[in-house]
């Protein structure tokens, strides 16, 4: 296999534009075709898939973030909610009645 | 506070995905890592998100706690206010005593007093007038004028002090009433509060809680499911990695799907290489 039949498999390929644009460069850089460009190729090929599988992991990491984000913020509104409302009853334990209660006496 | 107290952060979560893990490369070494710096970048990222998420929780428990206390603030300044209405009371209790005993009721009684020694002494006058014999019973007379203003005086104070000991008793009965009253009346709308926000702080915390742990368990997961995939793909290639991608959430499928498809694509390339 020459080198043009290379760049043209790799062109053809369906893999990201990043990986085709390595590949080719390290074709073209070759000074033969041979098993260690050969090997090169594929090492470079594998690392890519598992650097994509990385990939999809981080998507579901982000994916269970979201969830985690959204459901939180409801938490904290929640929250928010809840202490503003327990400051009002807070202040309605009037203490102004206790005072005039005694007062009274 | 189960949770947000204990200061509970990645502590037993295998964060392995925002680590940068070095156990993939077989490559030679000249072999550049093909977007690996562009994972890398990611993984912080995440890291970072993970790391802030954990933040915005310790901060709601934070506002929580702050809303206790300020709660609890309130209770204690009930009960000061009805200790201080005490002490009023007791004022009021010792201002009631001196006026009974050292204006009104003494003065009143001293000049009634006065008053029928002063005419049992005319009378004595008069009588000495009278001649010898009216001299006895002018003096007698005017002894018993004496003894009368005497008794007069003793009853008169004795009923005074009856009745400032009557006043005082109502004021202490007053006094403690109020203060019962008031702390039991504060006592009871601080329970009722601290009965309500209890109920209130236990379900968000309960559903904090459980949604930290769903994250946790999420993180575990995406983290074994990554492990488990390089492992299948080194050993049966891109196959593997099409039957782990049919386990992930429904969300990411479809970006899945365009990058597991550039995996078979870069298998199919590779076995080209291997037949040529």
């Amino acid at each position: 296999m020459d080198k043009q039949t290379l760049l043209s498999k790799i062109n053809t390929a369906n893999v990201s534009s990043e990986l085709k644009a390595k590949l080719a460069g390290m074709v073209s850089t070759a000074s033969a075709v041979d098993s260690v460009l050969m090997e090169s190729l594929k090492a470079t090929i594998d690392q890519e898939a598992e650097n994509q599988i990385d990939q999809i992991a981080g998507l579901e990491m982000q994916t269970e973030l979201d969830k985690y984000e959204k459901e939180m913020a409801e938490v904290g509104a929640g929250v928010d909610d809840f202490v503003s409302e327990m400051n009002k009853k807070a202040d309605q334990i009037d203490l102004e009645s206790v005072r005039n209660t005694i007062a009274g006496v | 506070m189960a949770f947000w107290n204990k200061g509970e952060k990645e502590d037993g979560v295998n964060l392995s995905l925002m680590q940068e893990t070095k156990e993939s490369p077989k490559a030679t070494q000249e072999t550049p890592k093909v977007g690996a710096e562009r994972v890398s970048s990611w993984r912080k990222g995440l890291g970072e998100r993970i790391s802030g998420a954990f933040k915005k929780t310790a901060e709601i428990g934070g506002k929580l706690v702050s809303g206790f206390d300020r709660v609890a603030g309130k209770g204690l300044e009930g009960y000061d206010s009805a200790k201080a209405g005490v002490s009023r009371g007791a004022e009021a209790f010792t201002g009631g005593m001196d006026k009974i005993y050292n204006v009104d009721v003494p003065a009143w009684a001293t000049e009634k007093a006065v008053g029928v020694a002063t005419a049992a002494g005319e009378t004595i006058g008069q009588v000495a007038k009278w001649g010898k014999e009216g001299l006895k019973t002018g003096a007698e007379l005017g002894v018993g004028a004496a003894v009368v203003g005497y008794e007069g005086t003793k009853n008169t104070l004795s009923k005074a002090g009856d009745k400032g000991w009557e006043a005082t008793q109502q004021v202490a009965d007053w006094t403690a009433e109020g203060f019962g009253d008031s702390k039991q009346w504060v006592g009871a709308k601080y329970e009722s509060l601290k009965g309500w926000a209890g109920e209130r702080a236990d379900g968000l915390r309960e559903r904090g809680h459980q949604n930290h742990e769903k994250l946790k368990a999420g993180i575990e997961r995406v983290s074994n499911w990554r492990k488990d995939t390089i492992a299948g793909f080194r050993e049966k290639g891109a196959e593997a990695l099409r039957n782990m991608a049919a386990k992930l959430s429904p969300e990411i499928q479809t970006q899945a799907a365009v990058i597991v498809a550039q995996v078979e694509g870069g298998e199919r390339l590779k076995n080209e290489l291997v037949a040529a």
